[in-house]
């Protein structure tokens, strides 16, 4: 019955070696990763798990993927991370520092890379075994962890392509200035100038709704909170906010503009588990068949 | 006009009629128990729909508002659960944790604020927090169960917190995607990071964890161990609610917070 599986002491290892490359060189260069590198690393990754689970499923490593020690250390050292996440403060700014573990930007660093390639490596054997194997709740058992899995390919794999600018657009004349996180300048291909900004507030000064007339390359566009305007396929643009002071009269509106290619993949993962979720419900508890 | 300053007329008789409840259920009158406890939830419920008629928004804003959902919720889980499985304790128990939050808002109006800011204005807002708030309470009978289990650590209570999990977690999932899909129509990204979005992502994680250990790995692991994790993923359910506001996590403010802006 014992089987041979992966020492469990294996994965914290690695855990501890990312903690170490983290100290060593700074935060993940999750840059590096951006499109094709990343589409062709998950190609191949998604090749390595394929053939792993149909052609060497004795091996120590497939056997420890496949396992519920695997499912567990991986919420486990994600749990963990994520928890450190909880208690401390984290930046937004993107840091270079060395010598730190990066507590506060955890999301960044070798050890979250780590953590989310292991729990990503576990779901996509987990979900190859139990489409194969189960016979019980198969199709929301596929819809839970298949659409988790699309979710976080997105978010993992995806990090990379995504870019967040914020630019201002001024009454008067048009501008495509804008700039990154880490205050680089960058020139998005179009154009934007803002027409007008209308303000209306509840009594007591709250504003209740706020809406930008802007010109995005001659394009009338109306902007609201909450009601982005996709310029591209992959980009929108969100209005951040605007001069509070002068209400109506503002001379400027702050926007946000992101880049998302992988959204659309996001949204069907978070479409499959809504359509588990549901089935889990309907079904209710697992029983095992013993 | 139904208001704050009404609540205190409706509170007294729902407290009533659900004490009434809890403490028929302990003597073993069912039909009194469950006539009771629903007539509790009605008129509750209509203190929050004239709550919302007044306030020209759904009432699920601030803290206080949603101590109201909580209540009426828990009160409904403790009602179902008494129902199905007959636990004759379990009404008096989530009449006490209704209660609790009742008394709080009573003794804590930071709650009459009628406006509702932009970024709330959404489709999503409804669904988003009064599902949220029904899985919370479901998973607070889940914990009012490992609570009593770890008294008496009997399979059967493991057995009914499952099921109640498997709900909860049916509903977090819907709250959590709703969540996501929300954020990106309104901050430009599906998941933030945010104080509350990691502690969302800590109960979530908790919860998966007791599932698969549950599936998995239950003949191992002492029934007191999976108490004590519902137990742990509870907590974190609270923190995620509230108790996030008092964290450093917090301290540079966060994009959930909707009451001490302007």
């Amino acid at each position: 019955m014992t089987k041979k599986i992966l020492p469990g002491a294996i994965p914290w290892l690695f855990l501890l070696l990312a903690a170490g490359l983290q100290w060593l060189t700074g935060n993940f260069p999750a840059d590096c990763f951006s499109f094709p590198a990343n589409g062709v690393l998950l190609a191949l990754w998604l090749v390595l798990v394929w053939q792993g689970f149909h052609r060497h499923r004795a091996h120590p490593l497939v056997r420890y993927f496949c396992s519920a020690q695997g499912a567990t250390h991986s919420l486990c050292m994600m749990g963990a991370l994520v928890v450190i996440m909880g208690f401390t403060s984290q930046e937004t700014a993107p840091s270079e520092e060395r010598f730190t573990l990066g507590i506060h930007h955890l999301p960044d660093t070798w050890m979250f890379a780590y953590a989310s390639l292991h729990l990503l490596t576990v779901l996509t054997f987990g979900f190859l075994q139990g489409w194969a194997h189960r016979k019980d709740n198969r199709w929301r058992f596929a819809l839970v962890h298949g659409g988790l899995c699309l979710t976080l390919y997105a978010m993992f794999w995806g990090s990379a392509d995504n870019r967040t600018l914020m630019a201002i657009a001024y009454k008067g004349h048009s501008s495509h200035e804008a700039v990154t996180a880490g205050k680089k300048t960058v020139y998005p291909d179009y154009e934007f100038q803002l027409s007008q900004m209308r303000v209306t507030t509840y009594p007591n000064g709250t504003p209740q709704s706020i809406e930008a007339s802007l010109v995005i390359d001659d394009r009338p566009v109306s902007l609201r909170v909450g009601k982005p305007y996709p310029v591209k396929w992959d980009e929108d643009v969100y209005l951040h906010s605007y001069d509070r002071a002068r209400g109506n009269n503002s001379t400027y509106a702050v926007l946000q503009l992101v880049r998302q290619p992988w959204k659309q993949l996001m949204l069907l993962g978070m479409t499959g588990m809504l359509a588990g979720g549901l089935l889990l419900f309907v079904q209710g508890a697992e029983r095992r068949r013993s | 006009m139904i208001g704050w300053d009404a609540f205190i007329y409706f509170a007294v008789p729902v407290l009533g009629c659900w004490l009434a409840s809890g403490t028929a259920a302990l003597k073993g009158c069912r039909r009194t128990a469950i006539w009771a406890g629903t007539t509790g939830c009605i008129v509750f419920a209509a203190f929050i729909t004239g709550l919302w008629i007044t306030l020209g928004r759904p009432p699920m804003r601030t803290m206080g508002e949603t101590r109201l959902w909580y209540s009426l919720f828990t009160l409904l889980s403790g009602l179902a659960t008494y129902r199905q499985r007959g636990y004759n304790w379990i009404l008096l128990f989530s009449t006490v944790v209704a209660g609790v939050f009742v008394l709080i808002n009573l003794l804590r109006p930071e709650i009459h604020d009628q406006t509702l800011m932009p970024a709330l204005q959404s489709i999503w807002f409804i669904p988003h927090v009064s599902v949220y708030m029904f899985s919370y309470s479901v998973m607070g009978c889940a914990f009012l169960l490992a609570l009593r289990g770890m008294c008496k650590p009997r399979e059967e209570y493991l057995t009914a917190a499952d099921s109640m999990v498997y709900t909860g977690m049916a509903f977090l999932t819907f709250g959590m995607i709703s969540g996501a899909i929300w954020a990106k129509q309104a901050w430009g990204h599906y998941w933030n990071w945010d104080p509350k979005e990691t502690w969302a992502a800590i109960t979530y994680l908790l919860y998966l964890l007791y599932i698969h250990l549950r599936i998995y790995d239950k003949k191992r692991r002492s029934k007191r161990f999976f108490y004590g994790l519902l137990i742990l993923a509870f907590a974190a359910l609270q923190m995620c609610w509230w108790g996030v506001n008092y964290l450093p996590s917090a301290k540079e403010g966060s994009l959930h917070t909707y009451t001490m802006q302007q």
